[in-house]
């Protein structure tokens, strides 16, 4: 993978609005990276022909929320990853990096960049993805074979797949910048599909779900959180944020010099993310 | 056919040594975590063999990173085949996948041959591919072949009854190897096309005469 460069001179501006030109263009980079092209149409034709075995019916309204929860539950998140993860590490794999470094900007702007083009780009993405669902689903019913479950999403339910989204692509470029070693996407990659899946599946114990990295849709898990008050879901999109800032602090920390504002940032990124562990349990 | 014993004695221990060992060490103990996580279905076949696929599957894209080698232009220069450049790495990949797999199938008193069939069959379809990327010049042809694998088993999940590749111990067991068997020898064709010294014709040229000299008028 090559290095892309930007069609028009990115201006140097210090501060964080100097990052957004930048930004935007890691978010181009992210949206059209060839393993969110390739994994897209692949998701898309073993949906489709599941949805054929499964359904055999006309697609009505209840059906394509379930699609569309797929979608935002099982494909955005690990195509991010490794889509972030891809363009993080193009330069080491393409042999760039001594090339970057005449770019008029440090090496923690551009990762700090990339980091902002993850929410710019495929968390907004997710957003929309995650809307979409909730217009679709506004007031139907699906029926599965052991009764019958509303698919209605609650904005607390919206809210957590931008989130999701954001800390696995925030994952993927953390661990491109520290372990720099080629085979560290799928060590990375593996490691977060078995501790999600061990975290998610049953038997459950009353509180192991809410501490995976994975959105608690009220409808979908296995944790039953229908019954989980919306409150609750809300301190679990506060929980994914705070995971996600401590991946931006852990980016940043990678870079040497003005490394005590990002120890600082990151205590306070672990008492947010305490603090939102304990409170999504208090309703629970 | 000379094999070229010096020359792969003087070999072995630098290729040994440009081997990475700490990815297919990271992706041994997740594999592990997966049969600990997972060590009840190990009682009966009919569970037992999805996590000992799911295990071989993680261990076989472990294994791939054996061919991610910084070192391939260097070494491209020695007076050796790429086969037996490339030897010591196969070497590595196989004992990194049928060790542990070993282990696995007859801890849980699985059919070994097959499920090293399966296992092999795949290895050899992703190890051809690898080292075909590498000689288009592909850096990490693991990362990419890797995360195609491990698309590989939801894909193969939607196939009819008629060409079912991943099967539970039943009737259908022996179709299912019967092609995996083809699917191994497609891999071992690809494996052998890759081992191709890329500077070898494709066709070996018959001696020729050198053409008369014209003389100029």
């Amino acid at each position: 993978m090559s290095t892309a460069l930007a069609r028009r001179p990115v201006s140097v501006i210090p501060g964080a609005s100097g990052l957004l030109p930048l930004a935007r263009r890691e978010a181009w980079r992210l949206v059209t990276s060839p393993a969110i092209l390739v994994m897209g149409v692949y998701f898309l034709l073993i949906g489709g022909v599941g949805a054929i075995q499964d359904w055999r019916d006309l697609v009505d309204r209840a059906h394509l929320a379930e699609f569309l929860a797929y979608v935002c539950l099982l494909l955005l998140g690990p195509v991010t990853y490794i889509s972030a993860h891809l363009v993080a590490s193009s330069a080491r794999r393409s042999g760039a990096g001594s090339q970057l470094e005449a770019a008029p900007s440090s090496p923690r702007r551009r990762d700090l960049a990339l980091c902002m083009g993850v929410l710019v780009g495929p968390a907004g993405v997710a957003l929309g993805l995650a809307l979409l669902g909730a217009w679709v689903s506004s007031g139907v019913a699906l029926t599965d074979p052991d009764g019958s479950t509303v698919v209605d999403w609650s904005i607390t339910d919206v809210a957590q797949v931008p989130a999701m989204v954001l800390g696995a692509g925030i994952l993927g470029v953390a661990l491109a910048r520290w372990l720099r070693f080629p085979g560290s996407l799928l060590v990375g990659f593996l490691g977060m599909c078995v501790l999600t899946l061990w975290m998610m599946a049953p038997p459950l114990p009353a509180n192991r779900p809410w501490f995976s990295w994975f959105a608690i849709i009220s409808w979908f898990s296995d944790v039953d959180a229908a019954l989980a008050p919306a409150r609750a879901l809300a301190w679990h999109t506060a929980y994914l944020l705070a995971w996600s800032w401590i991946g931006v602090c852990a980016v940043a920390l990678h870079h040497p010099g003005g490394r005590r504002r990002w120890l600082l940032g990151l205590g306070a990124g672990v008492l947010m993310l305490a603090g939102a562990g304990v409170g999504q349990l208090q309703d629970w | 056919m000379r094999v070229p014993t010096a020359e792969l004695a003087a070999a072995a221990g630098p290729t040994t040594r440009a081997i990475r060992f700490t990815q297919p060490a990271l992706m041994l103990t997740i594999a592990l975590a997966l049969v600990l996580w997972q060590a009840d279905t190990l009682q009966t076949p009919a569970t037992a063999v999805w996590t000992v696929r799911g295990a071989a599957l993680v261990l076989i894209a472990g294994a791939l990173t054996a061919f991610d080698d910084p070192s391939g232009l260097q070494v491209a220069a020695a007076p050796l085949p790429l086969s037996w450049r490339v030897a010591p790495r196969i070497l590595f990949a196989l004992a990194v996948v049928s060790i542990p797999l070993v282990v696995l199938a007859a801890l849980a008193q699985l059919p070994i041959d097959s499920l090293a069939l399966e296992a092999g069959a795949l290895l050899a379809l992703a190890t051809g591919t690898c080292l075909m990327l590498s000689r288009r010049g592909v850096h990490e042809p693991s990362t990419a072949v890797g995360t195609a694998l491990l698309l590989v088993p939801p894909a193969l999940l939607l196939l009819p009854e008629r060409a079912a590749l991943l099967v539970p111990p039943g009737p259908l067991w022996g179709p299912a190897h019967e092609r995996w068997a083809i699917l191994l020898a497609a891999g071992a064709l690809l494996l052998a096309l890759s081992l191709r010294d890329p500077a070898r014709p494709a066709i070996p040229r018959m001696a020729q005469r050198p053409a008369p000299l014209r003389r100029s008028r």
